[in-house]
């Protein structure tokens, strides 16, 4: 039998459909670009041409990461954060992949491709995935806040069990 | 509305997934429909592999016209009296003298060209439009051998 939920319309409640459907989004737009992106690899007809910007800089960047093969470790990572979103599973992690992509996304869209005009376009997936991965990493931040631990001490190989533990927690 | 209610976590969580779904089909238009692409055989390649598979057309099947018609934007930028090799059918000979040059989105080819047994050394400099991937200009310099 599902476990149920107590709930009251609040602005709590408010602000966590709002983060839930911000949650859905992103992990959506980061599965569809890495699925377009494997779609052209296997040879397959792609959901959108992949973008190799619009000035010079952007143009060299975006063309080496493909040509060097590192879009191949994106694309992938895309993929996995995507479905972490979207199915509700190791959300935490999953939002730790996706901020380093969105970071370089924001930053080729707007510094690298001079957009400063679209800096806060809330139709602009080039900056809201940056922006939606920093509102969602304060809502779990809770799962952050052990990495400022200020002095930490090493742990022991025992310590893997901890994370066998953390993947079947429900918190 | 005020008060506690319940919903089972299930109900919640197949909501979500719906939800996602939807959002999947809704950037699903955004990127493929909407945009109303030309597709074609230049699309969604590198720049150097499309100019690659666009020289095969032209050089190597004689297929300049039609190829220049999938490859090369319709408002691209280039003097079409230097490339009589746009034509279908045309005869032109092309032999890289060195590997195609890319940075970015321009692509530069050295060849030797042999069009009616005449030889040419020629520097061709592609650029490739932003989205759309077709070829928006092309300059052609000619050594004068």
């Amino acid at each position: 039998m599902s476990k149920e939920i107590t709930y009251s319309w609040n602005l709590a409640t408010a602000v966590k459909i709002l983060l839930t459907l911000g949650r859905l989004y992103l992990g959506g737009w980061m599965l569809t670009s890495g699925t377009s992106y494997w779609l052209t690899q296997a040879g397959l007809p792609t959901i959108f041409p992949q973008p190799v910007g619009n000035t010079p800089l952007s143009s060299q960047m975006l063309v080496t990461m493909i040509e060097v093969g590192l879009f191949d470790i994106v694309k992938t990572l895309e993929i996995v954060c995507g479905l972490m979103l979207i199915f509700n599973r190791f959300v935490p992690l999953g939002l730790v992949i996706a901020m380093p992509i969105s970071a370089v996304v924001w930053y080729n869209a707007i510094v690298l491709n001079g957009r400063y005009d679209r800096l806060f376009s809330p139709t602009y997936m080039g900056v809201m995935c940056f922006y939606l991965s920093i509102v969602l990493m304060l809502a779990y931040l809770r799962f952050y806040a052990p990495l400022l631990t200020w002095k930490a001490k090493m742990g022991g190989l025992g310590d893997v069990k901890e994370l066998i533990k953390a993947a079947k927690t429900e918190a | 509305m005020s008060g506690s209610q319940r919903i089972s976590e299930r109900t919640l969580y197949i909501a979500s997934l719906v939800i996602a779904a939807l959002f999947l089909v809704n950037i699903y238009y955004q990127l493929h429909v909407a945009p109303g692409w030309q597709w074609g055989p230049a699309l969604d390649k590198m720049p150097k592999t499309m100019l690659t598979d666009f020289r095969d057309e032209v050089y190597t099947n004689a297929k300049g016209g039609w190829a220049a018609g999938e490859y090369i934007a319709s408002d691209a930028k280039f003097d079409k009296a230097l490339f009589p090799e746009f034509v279908d059918g045309a005869q032109v000979k092309s032999e890289l003298l060195q590997p195609l040059v890319g940075d970015g989105r321009t692509v530069v080819a050295i060849h030797k060209l042999t069009d009616a047994g005449i030889e040419k050394t020629v520097v061709d400099v592609y650029h490739i439009g932003p989205r759309g991937g077709r070829i928006d200009s092309i300059q052609r310099y000619v050594s004068q051998e």
